[in-house]
C-alpha cells in the first residue's frame, strides 16, 4: 500500500468483449418469450397453426380463427406479458430499496392492497370500466405499501427482513379477509371477478389491456431510467450515505414506480403472487448484483414466466381453466421454502 | 509554497454543535476546527461522543443546534452529492450485500461526480484505477467483498471512499475489528494520504499510542466535552489521561520517533 506505486503496466482496466455475454443473455430471453407467446397463442379448444397466427395479423379475414386469435388469445398472451414484466420489476426494486430477499409486492401486501382497491371499486360504483378502477387498485396498493412499511420499521432496528415479512402477513390477511367479507355479500361483483381474484388471464379484452399499458410501460420506464439509483439503494443505507445519494428521494420515486407497476398488474390480472419473488432471485443467479441488468432481465424473465405457465398449464388441462395465480403458486411455494431454508439463512 | 495558516482556514468546522439522539443529548454547544491537511483523531472512553461527534460532521446524524461549516460553508445548506464531493465518510463497521464483487463497491464512489442520466466516463474509469492501486487492491478487483479477510474489506471500503476524490475523509473506527497488521496498513494508508496528497482525515480511533503516532492532531473527549486538543506532545500527558480514562498512566518518549508513548500502570482510585 504505497501511494506512488504506479499502475501496473499492460493492466487495461476494462477487457471487454465484443459482446457483453448478459446482453446475449438477454437477446436469447427475450427471443425465447416471443417464441413461447406464439404457442401461448396457437393453444386452445381448437388448435391454430401458428402459420395462421402471422395471418391473422398481416391479412386479418374475420374467420372464426382469426376472430378467436384476436379477441380471445392475443390478448391473454398479452396480459401475461405485461402483469409477468410489471410484477417481477416491482419486486425486484422492493428487494433492492428495503435491502431485503423476502420483499415482493405478493409479500409486502401490495396485492392485497392493489385488490382490495379494485373489488371496492366494483362493488361500489358497478360497472367500472378498467381505465378507472386501475386508480383504485394504485389507491390500495399504495396505502397498504405504506401501513406495511410503517409497521415494519417501528423500533430501534428499523425495516429488518424478518420484520417486514411479518407486517406483510399481518396487512395481507387483514385486507384480503376485508376483500372476503365485502364479496360474501354482494354475489354480482364475486361472480364478476371469481377467477381475477386468485390471480387470472382469462377473459381479458384487448381494452383492459390498451388502458393498462400505458402506466405498465410508464413503471417500466421509471425502473429503467433510475436504475443506477436503484443499484446504489441496493447496495444499504452505508453505502448510500457515504457516496451523497439522497435516500428520501430515491426511495420514494422507487415506491411511486412500485405501486405503479403492481397496481396496474393487479388490475389486469389480479394478485398473482410469487412472480415478484422469485423471478428477481433467478435472475440474480444469472447477473449478479448490478440492477442496471437484474430490471431488463426481470421485465423478460416476468413475462416468460407467467406466460409461459399459463399456457402449459391450459396445454396440460384444456377441459379446466386454471387461474395462472394458482399454478404459480404451486411453482412459487416451493421455491419459497427453498429460499427461506438456503438463502435467507446465510445472509442474516 | 507556504502552507495556508490552518487555524484561519479550517477544512471542517462545528460551531456550538448540539446533537445526539431523541430524548439523549450526547454533544451540547460544542466548537472544533480541523486544520487542512493534517490527520487528526478522536480519542476517548466508549460513550464519550466522539462517534457522535463524527457522525454529526458527517451529516449523518442530525443537529440540536449550531452548525458544521466545509471549507466555511454551512453543510446543511449544500445537497448530499454536493457534500460528498468533498467529503467521504466510512462508517464503523460498513455492510454490503454478500457477493458485491470489490470494484462495484469502489465503482460507487463515483456517484457523487455523476449526473443523473451520466454515462460511465474514463475519468471514473481512472478514479477506480488509482483507488485501487493505492489500497493494493488491483489483483483483488473482482473478488466478492464476503470472501476477503477484515483488513482488506476495509481496504475496499476506503478505495470506495478514495474514488470518491473528496479532499476530507471521515472514519468511524477504521482499525477496530482489524488485526495488528491490517490496523498498520490502514493508518499507513491515511497518513501518506494525508503527507503526499494534503488530504484531511479525521478518524476516531482506540489505540491511544497508534493516535500520538500517527496523527498530527489528537482530540480527547469525556463525556460529550473536548478535554484536550492539540499536536500528540502537548494533548498525551499523564494528566489528560488520567481525567479521560481515568487510568493512572506514564508517559515516555517514543524510542522509535520520540512520539509520546504511554504506558497504563492501573486505574486510579
Amino acid at each position: 500500500m504505497k501511494l506512488d506505486r504506479p499502475l501496473p503496466a499492460g493492466s487495461r482496466p476494462h477487457q471487454t468483449l465484443p459482446i457483453d455475454p448478459r446482453a446475449a443473455a438477454l437477446a436469447v430471453l427475450t427471443a425465447g418469450l416471443a417464441l413461447t407467446a406464439m404457442w401461448a397463442v396457437t393453444i386452445g379448444p381448437t388448435r391454430i397453426p401458428a402459420s395462421d397466427i402471422i395471418a391473422a395479423v398481416t391479412r386479418f379475414d374475420a374467420s372464426h380463427d382469426h376472430l378467436v386469435i384476436a379477441t380471445v388469445r392475443v390478448p391473454r398472451v398479452l396480459a401475461g406479458i405485461i402483469a409477468g414484466a410489471a410484477l417481477a420489476v416491482a419486486g425486484a426494486i422492493m428487494q433492492a430499496v428495503t435491502n431485503n430477499p423476502l420483499a415482493s409486492p405478493g409479500l409486502l401486501g401490495v396485492n392485497a392492497g392493489a385488490s382490495f382497491g379494485v373489488v371496492m371499486a366494483l362493488t361500489l360504483w358497478p360497472p367500472l370500466p378498467t381505465s378507472t378502477y386501475v386508480w383504485a387498485a394504485f389507491a390500495g396498493a399504495a396505502v397498504a405499501a405504506t401501513i406495511v412499511y410503517s409497521l415494519g420499521s417501528m423500533g430501534v432496528t428499523g425495516a429488518t427482513p424478518v420484520k417486514l415479512a411479518l407486517a406483510g402477513a399481518i396487512v395481507s390477511a387483514f385486507v384480503a379477509s376485508l376483500t372476503s367479507a365485502v364479496l360474501i355479500f354482494d354475489k354480482t361483483t364475486l361472480d364478476a371477478i371469481r377467477f381475477w381474484s386468485v390471480g387470472s388471464l382469462a377473459g381479458r379484452s384487448m381494452t383492459t389491456i390498451a388502458s393498462v399499458s400505458p402506466y405498465i410501460l410508464a413503471g417500466l420506464a421509471a425502473a429503467m431510467l433510475t436504475r443506477r439509483q436503484i443499484t446504489t439503494l441496493s447496495l444499504g443505507a452505508d453505502v448510500a450515505r457515504t457516496v451523497g445519494q439522497n435516500l428520501v428521494l430515491w426511495r420514494a420515486v422507487a415506491a411511486v414506480t412500485v405501486v405503479l407497476l403492481a397496481g396496474s398488474a393487479v388490475a389486469v390480472a389480479g394478485p398473482i403472487g410469487f412472480v415478484g419473488l422469485v423471478v428477481p432471485h433467478a435472475v440474480r443467479l444469472l447477473t449478479g448484483l448490478d440492477y442496471r441488468w437484474i430490471l431488463p432481465f426481470c421485465a423478460v424473465g416476468g413475462a416468460l414466466l407467467v406466460t409461459g405457465s399459463d399456457a402449459l398449464a391450459r396445454s396440460l388441462l384444456p377441459e379446466r381453466e386454471l387461474p395462472v395465480g394458482i399454478t404459480m403458486a404451486l411453482i412459487g411455494a416451493p421455491f419459497f421454502v427453498y429460499l427461506a431454508r438456503y438463502r435467507i439463512g446465510r445472509s442474516r | 509554497m507556504s502552507r495556508p495558516d490552518t487555524r484561519t482556514d479550517p477544512a471542517l468546522e462545528a460551531r456550538a454543535v448540539s446533537t445526539g439522539y431523541p430524548g439523549a443529548p450526547v454533544i451540547e454547544g460544542l466548537d472544533l476546527a480541523i486544520a487542512r491537511g493534517t490527520f487528526t483523531a478522536l480519542i476517548g472512553p466508549n460513550g464519550c461522543g466522539k462517534s457522535t461527534l463524527l457522525r454529526a460532521i458527517a451529516r449523518l446524524l442530525p443537529l440540536a443546534d449550531g452548525a458544521v461549516l466545509l471549507d466555511g460553508r454551512a453543510i446543511a445548506s449544500q445537497s448530499t452529492k454536493e457534500v460528498a464531493r468533498q467529503v467521504g465518510i466510512l462508517p464503523q463497521a460498513p455492510e454490503a450485500p454478500e457477493g458485491l464483487a470489490v470494484i462495484d463497491l469502489v465503482r460507487q464512489g463515483r456517484y457523487p461526480h455523476r449526473a443523473l442520466f451520466g454515462r460511465w466516463s474514463p475519468a471514473d474509469g481512472a478514479a477506480c484505477e488509482e483507488a485501487l492501486a493505492l489500497t493494493g487492491l488491483e489483483t483483488l478487483r473482482d473478488r466478492s467483498l464476503d470472501s476477503l479477510s477484515g483488513g482488506q474489506k476495509q481496504r475496499a471500503w476506503i478505495a470506495m471512499t478514495l474514488a470518491q476524490k473528496s479532499a476530507t475523509l471521515l472514519l468511524d473506527e477504521p482499525t477496530t475489528y482489524l488485526d495488528l497488521a491490517h490496523q498498520l496498513d490502514v493508518l499507513d494508508l491515511l497518513k501518506s494520504l494525508v503527507r503526499e496528497r494534503g488530504a484531511t482525515v479525521v478518524a476516531v480511533l482506540h489505540d491511544l499510542n497508534q493516535a500520538a503516532r500517527y496523527a498530527d492532531r489528537i482530540v480527547m473527549m469525556k463525556a460529550g466535552e473536548i478535554v484536550a486538543e492539540g499536536p500528540p506532545g502537548t494533548t498525551v500527558t499523564p494528566e489528560a489521561i488520567g481525567a479521560v480514562f481515568g487510568v493512572d498512566a506514564k508517559v515516555v518518549a517514543n524510542p522509535v520517533d520520540g512520539t509520546p508513548l504511554m504506558i497504563a500502570v492501573g486505574r486510579l482510585p
